[in-house]
Protein backbone atom coordinates (compact mmCIF):
# COMPACT_ATOMS: atom_id res chain seq x y z
CA UNK A 1 0.00 0.00 0.00
CA UNK A 2 1.46 3.66 -0.89
CA UNK A 3 1.70 6.07 1.50
CA UNK A 4 -2.07 7.99 2.07
CA UNK A 5 -0.37 11.52 2.76
CA UNK A 6 3.18 11.54 2.65
CA UNK A 7 4.94 14.89 2.27
CA UNK A 8 8.69 14.21 2.82
CA UNK A 9 10.87 16.91 4.10
CA UNK A 10 14.00 16.46 6.56
CA UNK A 11 16.64 19.14 7.85
CA UNK A 12 20.66 18.85 7.11
CA UNK A 13 23.48 20.09 8.91
CA UNK A 14 26.88 20.26 8.31
CA UNK A 15 29.34 20.02 11.68
CA UNK A 16 31.84 22.48 12.32
CA UNK A 17 34.42 20.13 12.03
CA UNK A 18 33.08 19.55 8.16
CA UNK A 19 33.35 15.88 9.19
CA UNK A 20 29.61 14.55 9.81
CA UNK A 21 26.47 15.46 8.78
CA UNK A 22 22.98 15.36 10.74
CA UNK A 23 19.78 14.67 9.36
CA UNK A 24 16.96 15.23 10.96
CA UNK A 25 13.30 14.26 9.95
CA UNK A 26 10.52 16.88 9.04
CA UNK A 27 8.23 15.21 6.94
CA UNK A 28 4.28 14.85 7.05
CA UNK A 29 3.70 11.15 7.68
CA UNK A 30 0.37 10.47 8.26
CA UNK A 31 1.72 8.02 10.62
CA UNK A 32 2.98 5.75 8.59
CA UNK A 33 6.24 6.08 8.85
CA UNK A 34 6.36 3.19 10.48
CA UNK A 35 5.66 0.98 6.94
CA UNK A 36 9.29 2.37 5.57
CA UNK A 37 11.25 -0.16 4.17
CA UNK A 38 13.80 2.07 2.28
CA UNK A 39 15.20 5.30 2.83
CA UNK A 40 18.24 6.07 0.91
CA UNK A 41 20.08 9.29 1.52
CA UNK A 42 21.95 10.28 -1.88
CA UNK A 43 25.07 13.18 -1.51
CA UNK A 44 26.15 15.12 -4.00
CA UNK A 45 28.22 18.38 -4.61
CA UNK A 46 30.01 20.13 -7.27
CA UNK A 47 33.61 20.39 -6.51
CA UNK A 48 35.91 23.48 -7.68
CA UNK A 49 36.04 22.64 -11.65
CA UNK A 50 32.42 22.38 -11.85
CA UNK A 51 31.78 18.67 -11.93
CA UNK A 52 29.17 17.09 -9.97
CA UNK A 53 31.09 14.55 -7.24
CA UNK A 54 28.13 11.81 -6.41
CA UNK A 55 28.98 10.01 -3.13
CA UNK A 56 27.89 6.49 -2.62
CA UNK A 57 23.70 6.25 -2.06
CA UNK A 58 23.35 5.65 1.88
CA UNK A 59 21.06 3.27 3.39
CA UNK A 60 19.37 4.87 6.21
CA UNK A 61 17.68 0.90 6.57
CA UNK A 62 20.06 -2.00 6.90
CA UNK A 63 18.27 -5.50 6.02
CA UNK A 64 15.64 -5.36 8.96
CA UNK A 65 17.92 -2.91 11.53
CA UNK A 66 16.48 0.98 11.37
CA UNK A 67 18.13 2.15 14.07
CA UNK A 68 19.58 4.63 11.67
CA UNK A 69 16.43 5.23 10.12
CA UNK A 70 14.67 5.78 14.38
CA UNK A 71 17.40 8.09 14.56
CA UNK A 72 16.54 10.46 11.82
CA UNK A 73 12.78 10.11 12.53
CA UNK A 74 14.05 11.72 16.26
CA UNK A 75 13.07 15.29 15.70
CA UNK A 76 15.07 16.29 18.44
CA UNK A 77 18.67 14.23 18.17
CA UNK A 78 18.22 13.36 14.39
CA UNK A 79 20.59 10.58 12.44
CA UNK A 80 24.83 12.10 12.30
CA UNK A 81 26.32 11.06 9.27
CA UNK A 82 29.95 10.42 9.65
CA UNK A 83 32.05 11.30 6.69
CA UNK A 84 34.30 8.13 7.46
CA UNK A 85 31.64 6.35 6.52
CA UNK A 86 31.24 7.57 3.19
CA UNK A 87 32.66 6.58 0.02
CA UNK A 88 33.14 8.37 -3.49
CA UNK A 89 32.46 5.35 -6.71
CA UNK A 90 33.51 3.05 -3.55
CA UNK A 91 36.67 4.66 -2.52
CA UNK A 92 36.73 6.22 0.66
CA UNK A 93 35.56 9.86 0.97
CA UNK A 94 38.03 12.64 1.62
CA UNK A 95 38.56 13.13 5.62
CA UNK A 96 36.04 16.75 5.51
CA UNK A 97 33.24 17.71 3.30
CA UNK A 98 34.74 19.89 0.46
CA UNK A 99 33.71 23.11 0.39
CA UNK A 100 30.44 23.48 -1.94
CA UNK A 101 27.26 23.76 -3.21
CA UNK A 102 25.91 20.07 -2.00
CA UNK A 103 21.93 18.41 -3.03
CA UNK A 104 20.82 15.38 -0.01
CA UNK A 105 18.56 13.54 -1.32
CA UNK A 106 16.49 11.56 0.49
CA UNK A 107 14.01 8.68 -1.06
CA UNK A 108 11.76 6.74 0.80
CA UNK A 109 9.45 3.42 0.14
CA UNK A 110 7.55 0.86 1.52
CA UNK A 111 7.61 -1.62 -1.19
CA UNK A 112 4.98 -0.66 -3.22
CA UNK A 113 6.53 2.00 -5.97
CA UNK A 114 8.53 1.10 -8.72
CA UNK A 115 12.38 1.79 -8.82
CA UNK A 116 12.91 5.29 -9.63
CA UNK A 117 9.43 6.60 -8.82
CA UNK A 118 9.91 6.64 -4.75
CA UNK A 119 8.91 10.20 -3.05
CA UNK A 120 11.79 11.84 -2.09
CA UNK A 121 12.93 15.42 -1.05
CA UNK A 122 15.82 17.26 -2.18
CA UNK A 123 17.76 19.36 0.24
CA UNK A 124 20.42 22.31 -1.14
CA UNK A 125 22.69 22.83 0.91
CA UNK A 126 25.96 24.99 1.43
CA UNK A 127 29.06 23.55 3.43
CA UNK A 128 30.88 26.47 4.51
CA UNK A 129 32.38 24.67 7.73
CA UNK A 130 36.14 25.79 6.51
CA UNK A 131 35.50 29.05 5.58
CA UNK A 132 33.50 30.02 8.53
CA UNK A 133 36.10 29.03 10.86
CA UNK A 134 38.63 31.13 8.36
CA UNK A 135 36.51 34.07 8.92
CA UNK A 136 37.19 33.47 12.63
CA UNK A 137 40.77 32.98 12.03
CA UNK A 138 40.35 36.54 10.29
CA UNK A 139 39.33 38.14 13.53
CA UNK A 140 41.48 36.82 15.68
CA UNK A 141 44.63 37.46 13.71
CA UNK A 142 43.83 40.84 11.97
CA UNK A 143 42.34 43.00 14.64
CA UNK A 144 43.34 44.77 17.21
CA UNK A 145 42.39 47.80 19.15
CA UNK A 146 42.43 50.87 18.86
CA UNK A 147 41.15 51.08 15.41
CA UNK A 148 43.42 52.49 13.17
CA UNK A 149 42.60 53.42 9.42
CA UNK A 150 43.46 50.25 7.93
CA UNK A 151 42.25 48.53 11.01
CA UNK A 152 39.10 50.61 9.78
CA UNK A 153 39.29 48.58 6.51
CA UNK A 154 40.33 44.93 7.43
CA UNK A 155 37.31 45.03 10.07
CA UNK A 156 34.67 46.49 7.10
CA UNK A 157 36.26 43.62 4.88
CA UNK A 158 35.36 40.77 7.94
CA UNK A 159 32.07 42.37 8.07
CA UNK A 160 31.75 41.96 4.75
CA UNK A 161 32.94 38.42 4.47
CA UNK A 162 30.20 37.25 6.76
CA UNK A 163 27.43 38.57 4.67
CA UNK A 164 28.89 36.66 1.82
CA UNK A 165 29.05 33.50 3.80
CA UNK A 166 25.83 34.03 4.56
CA UNK A 167 24.09 35.24 1.10
CA UNK A 168 26.16 32.00 -0.09
CA UNK A 169 23.95 29.94 2.33
CA UNK A 170 20.82 31.54 1.67
CA UNK A 171 21.57 31.28 -2.51
CA UNK A 172 22.10 27.68 -2.16
CA UNK A 173 19.62 27.02 0.49
CA UNK A 174 16.86 28.29 -2.47
CA UNK A 175 18.71 26.13 -4.70
CA UNK A 176 20.48 29.02 -6.90
CA UNK A 177 23.84 27.53 -7.92
CA UNK A 178 25.22 30.57 -10.23
CA UNK A 179 24.33 32.98 -7.05
CA UNK A 180 26.50 30.62 -4.97
CA UNK A 181 29.21 30.36 -7.19
CA UNK A 182 29.44 33.85 -7.50
CA UNK A 183 29.58 34.77 -3.91
CA UNK A 184 31.83 31.86 -3.18
CA UNK A 185 34.49 33.80 -5.63
CA UNK A 186 33.76 36.76 -3.63
CA UNK A 187 34.89 35.07 -0.12
CA UNK A 188 37.49 33.45 -1.66
CA UNK A 189 39.24 36.78 -3.16
CA UNK A 190 38.96 37.94 0.20
CA UNK A 191 40.99 34.94 1.72
CA UNK A 192 43.34 35.32 -1.02
CA UNK A 193 43.71 39.58 -0.61
CA UNK A 194 44.66 38.66 3.58
CA UNK A 195 46.34 35.24 2.57
CA UNK A 196 44.29 33.40 5.37
CA UNK A 197 45.69 29.83 5.95
CA UNK A 198 43.37 27.03 5.16
CA UNK A 199 41.84 25.80 8.80
CA UNK A 200 42.40 22.19 7.02
CA UNK B 1 39.00 25.32 28.85
CA UNK B 2 34.99 23.23 28.87
CA UNK B 3 32.31 24.49 26.65
CA UNK B 4 30.53 25.55 29.54
CA UNK B 5 32.94 27.51 31.29
CA UNK B 6 33.60 29.08 27.58
CA UNK B 7 29.75 30.08 26.91
CA UNK B 8 29.77 31.28 30.19
CA UNK B 9 32.81 33.65 29.72
CA UNK B 10 30.80 34.68 26.23
CA UNK B 11 27.57 35.30 28.09
CA UNK B 12 29.36 38.42 29.45
CA UNK B 13 30.26 39.89 26.06
CA UNK B 14 27.02 38.71 24.54
CA UNK B 15 24.94 41.13 27.38
CA UNK B 16 27.33 44.22 26.21
CA UNK B 17 26.91 43.35 22.65
CA UNK B 18 22.91 43.86 23.00
CA UNK B 19 23.37 46.84 25.39
CA UNK B 20 25.38 48.44 22.64
CA UNK B 21 23.35 47.60 19.42
CA UNK B 22 20.53 49.11 20.97
CA UNK B 23 22.43 52.33 21.80
CA UNK B 24 23.44 52.59 18.57
CA UNK B 25 19.62 51.77 17.04
CA UNK B 26 18.39 54.62 19.30
CA UNK B 27 21.08 57.12 17.73
CA UNK B 28 20.58 56.16 14.23
CA UNK B 29 16.52 56.41 15.09
CA UNK B 30 17.06 59.96 16.25
CA UNK B 31 19.80 60.56 12.97
CA UNK B 32 22.62 60.92 15.60
CA UNK B 33 26.07 62.08 13.95
CA UNK B 34 27.39 59.90 16.94
CA UNK B 35 26.05 56.98 15.54
CA UNK B 36 28.80 56.09 12.80
CA UNK B 37 31.44 55.92 15.45
CA UNK B 38 29.71 53.81 17.52
CA UNK B 39 28.80 51.69 14.64
CA UNK B 40 32.32 51.39 13.83
CA UNK B 41 32.90 50.20 17.17
CA UNK B 42 29.78 47.40 17.31
CA UNK B 43 30.49 46.06 13.83
CA UNK B 44 33.93 45.52 15.46
CA UNK B 45 32.46 44.05 18.86
CA UNK B 46 29.95 42.23 16.07
CA UNK B 47 32.96 40.29 14.27
CA UNK B 48 34.74 39.45 17.16
CA UNK B 49 31.28 37.99 18.65
CA UNK B 50 30.92 36.24 15.25
CA UNK B 51 34.53 34.75 15.69
CA UNK B 52 33.45 33.62 19.38
CA UNK B 53 29.65 32.49 18.99
CA UNK B 54 28.16 28.58 18.73
CA UNK B 55 32.27 27.34 18.78
CA UNK B 56 32.15 24.07 19.38
CA UNK B 57 35.55 24.27 21.73
CA UNK B 58 36.34 20.06 20.69
CA UNK B 59 36.54 21.14 17.29
CA UNK B 60 39.84 23.01 17.60
CA UNK B 61 39.39 25.18 14.57
CA UNK B 62 40.64 27.81 16.95
CA UNK B 63 44.16 27.54 18.60
CA UNK B 64 43.68 28.79 22.48
CA UNK B 65 45.85 31.76 21.77
CA UNK B 66 43.22 33.25 19.14
CA UNK B 67 40.22 32.19 21.29
CA UNK B 68 42.33 34.30 23.94
CA UNK B 69 42.92 37.57 21.78
CA UNK B 70 39.73 37.53 20.59
CA UNK B 71 38.19 37.28 24.17
CA UNK B 72 40.72 39.95 25.11
CA UNK B 73 39.44 42.13 22.38
CA UNK B 74 35.88 41.72 22.98
CA UNK B 75 36.47 42.57 26.54
CA UNK B 76 38.85 46.06 25.20
CA UNK B 77 36.23 46.99 22.83
CA UNK B 78 33.65 46.44 26.07
CA UNK B 79 35.51 48.50 28.13
CA UNK B 80 36.34 51.14 25.71
CA UNK B 81 32.93 51.90 24.35
CA UNK B 82 32.77 55.48 22.72
CA UNK B 83 31.53 57.90 25.52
Amino acid sequence: MAYTAFFPSFLAQESQDAMQLKITDNSVWNGESGFTTIATVEISYYDENDVLINFDPYELIVGADATKFNEFLDRTAGHVIELSSLTIGGVAAPDRFPEGYYIIKISFSEGSYAVGTFPYFENPQAFLAKWKFMTRTMVSDLLVFPMTDEIYRINRDIFLQRIYLDMAENAADYGKVLEFKNFATLIQGVFDYYSVVDTW
Amino acid sequence: MTQTEYNDSLDILFLNEIKFADVVAKLRRRMDSDAFKKEEHLMMFDNVMYALRDYDVTSDGLADDQIQSLFELGTQLSLTWPK
